[in-house]
């Protein structure tokens, strides 16, 4: 993080800003917002309410070190928004399909992945954050503890039940499927 | 996919294989926006800048004060008594979006009854629309919501039935009536209460846990006068403050999952029973 950058924005620089962003922070940004809301379009509304809440309250950051940090809590609290937003819609067109890829597992792949989008889904919004930040961020528990402003306890509560809970629904995604089988 | 993959690897693969995101679109409506969202000030800059010359004052204010003990020494008249420390005349400021700093706050323009409360640190401003405004508790999916409530769905779990009709009437007490009734939902009868002296009926309401038809389409409560149409988690409860204040019909909800501790519970109850009403 160019932290020059960041204490020029502080002072009212619009292209600083705009320079921080474009140099990957958007995309990181908007890439944990679709991990966590699985929709696009309210993804996309999350992350611009974020990088829009970031920049008017940035002179209030004390340390542009810590400024990921902070920037990510705002990004984490404007998904959650949006989250209750999201109630409102039957999932439709703006749903993400499972990020399906080639493969050279080929059908079994798909329909693992299918299965994997599927338990995520039913995950609560505290425990799909979680394993965001740890799985895709590859960050470390006491980090998001520090991050999202929880005990580190809670954290690794948090990410035990999110994965006992994707374990629970993959298996019985699994019994289904051998029982239709069996027919 | 079965138990007997291994779930730290196949999530880790599963992100990882996630195509890049091109954000050039959010880019260019940040950027488009920019010029018009005003940057905050800076509080404790403030405080910095003037805490020199603050020092300043107060040491030329007690030598005054030395020079005035020793001048006015067995004479009627000299510098006034020590005065009362000065209550706090912050005024309140209007709820935003984004991170709050502890303080008191009203509910931002457009939302129909004036009232404030106190917010400590760990919440955010979660505005939807004007008839919907609140607080979300830092990392959690908990808050407070103040909203204006025109009508409660037909089905919580089919949002293809719509809202009842005919629709639900213009009192406190038809509202808590129809939320008890809320198909799916467990409800504690509306008990009599008092919030800033206006008479209020509470409740409690809790969502069904895992109805498998109410995963996609998500369980559904109440519509906004806006006409949005609220959501709640599966298992989610909200204790409900529902009273007539300023000729509207108003609802504060305490909205907050199974697991959320205790003390994060009655820190937002503290938040509503600090709620102020003007007028």
């Amino acid at each position: 993080m160019d932290t020059e950058l960041v204490r020029r924005a502080q002072r009212g620089d619009e292209e600083a800003y705009t320079l921080l962003l474009a140099n990957g922070l958007a995309e990181r940004y908007l890439g944990v917002a679709r991990w966590i809301l699985r929709d696009i379009d309210l993804a996309d509304d999350a992350t611009q309410q974020a990088l829009l809440s970031i920049w008017r309250d940035l002179p209030r950051l004390r340390d542009p070190a810590r400024f990921e940090a902070w920037a990510y809590r705002i990004l984490i609290r404007a998904c959650h928004a949006e989250s209750r937003r999201r109630r409102r819609w039957v999932p439709s067109l703006g749903l993400i399909s499972g990020e399906r890829g080639t493969s050279d597992d080929g059908l079994g792949w798909i329909a693992d992945r299918d299965q994997l989008e599927s338990a995520f889904r039913r995950l609560s919004f505290d425990h799909r954050t979680v394993v965001v930040l740890h799985y895709y961020l590859d960050l470390p528990l006491d980090r998001i503890a520090e991050l999202i402003g929880i005990p580190g306890g809670t954290v690794q509560s948090r990410l035990y039940y999110a994965l006992r809970s994707l374990r629970a629904s993959l298996d019985a995604d699994a019994r289904r499927t051998s029982r239709e089988a069996a027919r | 996919m079965n138990s007997g993959h291994d779930m730290d690897r196949d999530l880790r693969d599963w992100m990882r294989d996630d195509e890049p995101v091109a954000a050039d679109h959010v880019l260019d409506a940040v950027a488009e926006q920019l010029p018009r969202v005003r940057q905050r000030r800076a509080r404790w800059s403030s405080l910095q800048q003037f805490a020199l010359p603050a020092a300043a004052s107060a040491l030329v204010l007690v030598a005054l004060i030395a020079v005035g003990t020793l001048l006015g020494q067995g004479r009627e008249f000299g510098f006034p008594g020590p005065t009362p420390p000065a209550t706090s005349t912050q005024p309140p400021s209007a709820l935003d979006a984004g991170e709050l700093e502890p303080g008191t706050y009203t509910l931002s323009e457009g939302f129909p009854v004036r009232l404030a409360f106190d917010v400590p640190a760990g919440y955010g401003g979660c505005i939807l629309v004007p008839t919907e405004q609140g607080l979300c508790a830092d990392g959690d999916n908990r808050g407070i919501d103040f909203v204006i409530v025109e009508n409660l769905v037909a089905d919580p779990c089919d949002a293809s039935q719509g809202q009842l009709d005919p629709p639900l009437g213009p009192t406190v007490d038809d509202l808590v009536a129809g939320l008890e009734r809320l198909p799916g939902f467990t409800a504690t009868s509306g008990t009599p209460g008092e919030l800033d002296g206006h008479a209020t009926q509470r409740l409690t309401l809790v969502a069904p846990m895992a109805p498998d038809a109410c995963v996609t389409s998500g369980v559904q409560t109440w519509v906004v006068t806006s006409g949005r149409t609220n959501g709640v988690g599966l298992g989610e409860r909200n204790e409900l403050w529902i009273l007539e204040a300023q000729g509207t019909r108003l609802m504060i909800a305490l909205a907050y999952q199974p697991g959320t501790p205790p003390e994060a519970v009655r820190q937002m109850r503290d938040i509503v029973e600090s709620v102020r009403f003007d007028g």
